[in-house]
């Protein structure tokens, strides 16, 4: 029998065919689910970070996007099965002992609904990567709960279920949901993607009575100046730090939320105007020459904010031991990390502890803030819309409600829970709940992630004094047009 | 070896390389195709870019030429692999096999005992080392590197504030250091001793034997771990991401956690795209320069 001589050309070429057909198949695959981007490192899981709430309002100019209107609805008397999907600790077990009374509820109504709770990871940024990931994969859960600095960006991403007309057909949503808030999750379209699932208030949290020992006055401070004052007295006294503003990028998307942002409000430039990011004013630059001017006063606690979890040494430790007299909170403040079984409980916290609103930069009015803290939203791919927004609304209302209010430590975004227990036991979250309608609050356009990065690394270099606020300010500029682009930024003078 | 002479045999060729072939293609070929294709578009996982990604040619790699930070993270990278692969990993781990290593004239005692200790590096996962890394280097007092400063009156010091390049470039050689160590032992275990007797009969001093004798018949199997260890080097992320995140103030952003931050964190999927085709390119480059090193001994 003749035998064929195979040369190599031939061989490389029957090679080549084949490695062709593995990628052709590569691609049918690929193209057969969600395409998922592939340029990158595998991530991993760091430490919890427990910082719930990242508050924003009003409605955000979102770019156009198609409704997600609910086009597949499941009839409900068909068996459902949703998913939850949530991510920090407190949360996780509240809903763990409500989805069963949620379930139980739409079974006295003829629904056959359950729902399968998912645990994400504990830190935010890993959850809001895996969340983001998960949105533009088309795998995100059916229900799940974010902070509502995100909603305008997943809102504009498509992600999130068009919940317009849901609420429009609910009593609840206009008869008890305060305005402030409603107004607030309403997008630039008009349309409605997430309802508050609580509200915050923040302020500054300081220790009245050691203050009152070193003969500092405990009376509403009107300017920064004042406040600064105060405290490097207070700092000379006690030779230790004595005021926490979140800085630096360890504190994560809390150096915005917790400290940045509160006060760039005190000042009387925007941050967000017209459907652009204002990255240079004489606002940025006061703000970071105050965190300059709290670095050079020895009052702000650098070393803390320079290690991982900074929140552990500051609020947690100093705090409680009356080394750092006065940070930032929120409402949480009071139960998730002072109260009884909070992080760090304080003995007789009422005596201990009180609330000064936010100064302003030149002493104009003091003011709290006050915002929707997390909210509950629906995939926009979801095939139970019906299911997902019975769910949702079962959770924002009624005993559900008071009981999320009270883990987390949040006022109610509705006037009708003062009534419920546990809230109602709660004099405190009922009277910051009072306070929402006169706050001060920021809308959270899409792009406040990136801001929130540029705002991190900005007051990292400050407090570790490699810049001024002056050149921080600059700093910010460059880094925010950068990453927004500049048709998205704009200055002023 | 034998040619492959007939279809049957290619196909029986092919048929044992498809397997391996079709992973590579999946896993390796495809994804590398897929990101360089994403490199050439505005996509992003958030805003209007996720819903209407568009093609936007080469400005995300015009983008990254202009970046100084890209530029920053490739400088910190090319140092953090000569550093710690090169000379921490390659030289550090080949003497350490060169003392471990039986030859005529030279053997240690208690080697398995060294042995095992130098293996328990490999026995952590990476995420595991590098989160007891952060522990040991934690800047309070209470962390163990500050408790030995305090025996003698001195520190705290924040290591990963004020340290953090050479911390991550410690860490990497301790991590990195078993397998070279490894790799050498064997290659130095199999020299012909016939070699190292006649040099030593001849008068050879040791360094004369070490430099004139082992590392020349070494030089293929030191350039093969070079290659190993450069490529793995710059496309490490998690081993610095949980110790220092890039920080403090980007201090520690290789390249790979460049990539991570801009895809991951901005959602810039295009940019994160277009950072890894360079760096592909570059590894590419280099692994070819390897490759030609190796031959031209040939």
């Amino acid at each position: 029998m003749h035998a064929h001589r195979v040369t190599r050309r031939m061989f490389l070429r029957t090679l080549a065919l084949g490695l062709g057909a593995s990628g052709a198949a590569g691609l049918l695959s690929a193209c057969g689910g969600g395409a998922t981007p592939t340029a990158t490192p595998t991530t991993g899981m760091a430490a919890a970070q427990a910082s719930p709430a990242a508050t924003a309002t009003s409605a955000a100019p979102a770019a156009t996007q198609a409704a997600a209107t609910p086009t597949r609805a499941a009839t409900t008397s068909q068996p459902v099965k949703l998913t939850l999907l949530e991510h920090q600790k407190p949360r996780v077990d509240l809903l763990k002992s409500l989805l069963p009374k949620f379930e139980d509820a739409m079974k006295s109504q003829g629904k056959n609904i359950t729902v399968e709770l998912q645990e994400g990871p504990a830190e935010d940024s890993e959850f809001y990567s895996k969340l983001t990931l998960d949105f533009s994969a088309g795998t995100a859960a059916d229900v799940t709960s974010f902070g509502y600095d995100r909603v305008a960006q997943f809102a504009s991403s498509g992600y999130l279920l068009d919940l317009t007309q849901y609420v429009n057909a609910w009593p609840d949503w206009k008869a008890h949901f305060y305005e402030k808030l409603r107004q607030q999750v309403t997008q630039s379209d008009g349309k409605v993607y997430a309802i508050p699932r609580e509200a915050t208030i923040m302020e500054l949290f300081y220790r009245k009575d050691i203050l009152t020992q070193l003969n500092i006055p405990t009376t509403q401070p009107q300017s920064w100046k004042e406040l600064l004052d105060r405290m490097t007295q207070a700092t000379k006294a006690t030779g230790k730090p004595s005021l926490l503003f979140p800085a630096g990028e360890s504190w994560g998307g809390g150096t915005f939320a917790e400290g940045f942002i509160h006060l760039m409000l005190g000042t009387d430039s925007p941050l967000y105007q017209n459907g652009k990011w204002v990255v240079r004013s004489p606002g940025l630059t006061a703000v970071f020459t105050f965190y300059q001017q709290m670095v050079e006063a020895g009052v702000l606690p650098v070393q803390p904010l320079l290690n991982p979890e900074p929140w552990v040494p500051t609020k947690y430790q100093a705090f409680p031991k009356g080394d750092l007299l006065c940070t930032t909170g929120g409402t949480w403040s009071w139960i998730f990390d002072w109260g009884p079984k909070g992080a760090a409980p304080i003995d007789g916290l009422f005596d201990k502890v009180a609330t000064w609103q936010f100064p302003t930069q030149n002493g104009n009015g003091t003011f709290v803030y006050g915002a929707v803290g997390w909210v509950w939203a629906a995939s926009a791919k979801t095939k139970y819309p019906d299911a997902a927004w019975e769910l949702i609304k079962w959770l924002a209302s009624g005993e559900a409600m008071a009981q999320n209010a009270v883990t987390i430590g949040a006022a109610a975004p509705r006037d009708d829970i003062q009534s419920i227990a546990p809230y109602s036991q709660m004099p405190f979250l009922i009277d910051a709940e009072k306070q929402l309608t006169n706050s001060r609050s920021f809308s959270y356009p899409p792009g406040t992630d990136k801001i929130e990065q540029a705002v991190g690394e900005a007051t990292q270099a400050v407090i570790t004094k490699a810049k001024n606020g002056q050149q921080a300010a600059d700093q910010f500029a460059q880094q925010a047009t950068q990453l927004l682009g500049s048709s998205n930024v704009t200055t002023m003078q | 070896m034998q040619p492959v002479r007939t279809w049957r045999d290619a196909v029986f060729v092919i048929a044992f390389l498809f397997p391996a072939l079709a992973l590579l293609g999946l896993f390796i070929v495809w994804p590398a195709i897929w990101a360089f294709a994403q490199s050439l578009t505005n996509r992003s996982l958030t805003g209007p870019a996720a819903l209407h990604p568009q093609f936007v040619g080469l400005e995300n790699y015009r983008r990254l030429l202009q970046d100084s930070e890209f530029h920053a993270s490739l400088g910190k990278s090319v140092l953090f692999v000569l550093l710690s692969a090169i000379i921490g990993q390659t030289v550090a781990g080949f003497f350490i096999a060169y003392l471990m290593a039986r030859r005529p004239g030279w053997q240690l005692r208690f080697t398995p005992v060294f042995a095992a200790i130098f293996v328990l590096p490999l026995a952590a996962p990476e995420t595991v080392a590098a989160l007891a890394w952060a522990s040991l280097t934690t800047g309070t007092p209470e962390g163990l590197l500050n408790r030995a400063l305090s025996l003698v009156g001195a520190g705290p010091v924040q290591w990963l504030q004020q340290y953090a390049f050479p911390v991550i470039i410690v860490v990497n050689i301790w991590r990195g250091i078993t397998f070279a160590m490894v790799f050498f032992a064997a290659a130095i275990e199999s020299l012909p001793t016939s070699a190292l007797e006649a040099a030593m009969i001849d008068g050879a001093t040791a360094g004369q034997r070490l430099f004139r004798i082992v590392i020349p018949m070494l030089r293929p199997q030191i350039l093969i771990f070079l290659m190993l260890t450069t490529i793995t080097t710059f496309g490490i992320f998690g081993l610095v991401y949980f110790l220092t995140r890039g920080g403090p103030q980007n201090a520690t952003e290789i390249i790979g956690i460049y990539v991570y931050k801009r895809a991951f964190q901005y959602f810039d999927i295009g940019l994160g795209s277009a950072a890894s085709a360079v760096l592909l390119c570059l590894l590419l480059i280099l692994g070819l320069y390897y490759v030609r090193l190796m031959k031209e001994q040939v």
